[in-house]
């Protein structure tokens, strides 16, 4: 195999392990999102458990 | 002889007598005082026996006969309404008080039920998302299941990304930044390997795509255990084997407790806390010790005035990383071993 031709297939690699690690990196940029979300939400749950028991 | 102010006089000091013992046992019980006596009875109490000292002020300000008579029934009014304005002021401070802890206790109450409920959302969604993997890799092992199978599914690399993920947004969510700004959040496990406290697994919350943690590389001496003179705070938690606070990195710098490899880290790194794993396994098996490390560019964000609280929350993290460091080591795929 020729030099070039190694190299090309490097950059290649590089390349699709980049694109990998910006898939990653929005998969994680999603999972982020949703943690904080469902973390409001369950405040708000935890606060109507807390306030509304105290109202019975 | 008129009886009117004698029978008063009577009433009254027995008012004064009831007022100055419950005086001195509210002095006696004042740590008490609110949980026992409740603040509305006593105003009640008070201003009930206040009245027939009233009147007997009145009587001897308007009697139109033996108006000297009056006089010691006066004083007796006017000592009994002394001293249950003393009582009555004595329980109100304290059930104001009271109150006042008891505000305070709710308070924080309600954010340490909010920070494990926190708690609880970020390893619900590691397990849904570990349930999700291993049922993909149950549909794909329809006829015969094999090693890869489960290796594909409890692989631990992804998980513990994500669990540390899960830990930034956890620190991320107790403290929210003036003007709705996001806080970065930077978490690292480092490990011993060989004298040398090596970072295995790092992100950044606001930058995902770069590696964070780059003073390994640039200052490796600092990151020895026998380092000596500056070593990284990383260093020092391993050698000390317990959780270490800098509540501000820049404070701490300048009082020399703590210091920067380059002076730009100033800028990011403004709060941190080590958390001392114990043992935990390498990919080759060997059992090694760890530090969970995590810091932000928020100063005063970790404190050490919420040291029993962040312990809690890092050694909930630490069980479960130290599971998936443990399935990392059984399950790689390029262990020496057979």
């Amino acid at each position: 195999m020729s030099e070039k031709a190694e190299q090309e297939k490097k950059a290649e690699k590089r390349a699709e392990k980049l694109k990998k690690a910006e898939k990653r990196a929005e998969k994680l940029k999603k999972q982020r999102e949703s943690l904080a979300k469902e973390m409001l939400l369950e405040s708000k749950r935890l606060k109507k458990i807390i306030y509304s028991q105290g109202k019975k | 002889m008129n009886i009117m102010p004698l029978l008063f006089a009577i009433v009254l000091v027995a008012f004064a007598i009831f007022g100055l013992v419950s005086l001195i046992l509210a002095c006696c019980f004042l740590k008490t005082l609110s949980q026992r006596v409740s603040d509305f009875w006593t105003k009640l109490v008070s201003k009930l026996i206040k009245f027939p000292s009233i009147l007997a002020s009145i009587f001897g300000t308007y009697a139109a006969t033996h108006k000297e008579e009056w006089l010691p029934t006066a004083i007796a009014g006017a000592l009994s309404a002394f001293l249950w304005e003393i009582v009555e002021s004595l329980v109100d401070h304290q059930t104001k008080k009271t109150n006042a802890l008891a505000a305070d206790a709710l308070s924080r109450a309600e954010q340490q039920s909010r920070l494990r409920t926190n708690l609880l959302v970020v390893f619900r969604k590691a397990v849904d998302d570990k349930t999700k993997r291993i049922q993909k890799q149950a549909n794909a092992a329809k006829q015969q299941v094999r090693v890869e199978h489960i290796r594909n599914a409890l692989a631990p690399n992804p998980y513990i990304e994500e669990l540390l993920n899960g830990l930034a947004v956890f620190f991320r969510e107790q403290h929210s930044a003036p003007g709705g700004q996001t806080r970065n959040i930077r978490v690292g496990v480092y490990v011993n390997q060989d004298g040398v406290m090596k970072p295995i697994q790092s992100l950044s919350l606001n930058d995902s795509c770069s590696e964070p943690f780059s003073s390994y590389n640039t200052h490796q001496p600092a990151f020895q255990v026998n380092a000596s003179g500056n070593r990284a705070l990383i260093v020092s938690c391993i050698l000390e084997k317990r959780m270490l606070i800098v509540d501000d990195c820049v404070e701490s710098a300048k009082a020399g407790a703590f210091f920067f490899f380059r002076e730009e880290q100033k800028g990011y790194l403004r709060s941190m806390a080590t958390y001392f794993l114990g043992k935990v396994a390498q990919e080759n098996g060997k059992m090694v010790e760890g530090v969970l490390a995590v810091d932000t560019d928020a100063p005063g964000f970790f404190k050490e005035a919420d040291r029993d609280s962040l312990e809690f929350s890092f050694r909930e993290f630490a069980a479960r990383l130290k599971l998936e460091l443990a399935l990392n080591a059984l399950l790689a795929s390029k262990r020496g071993r057979s």
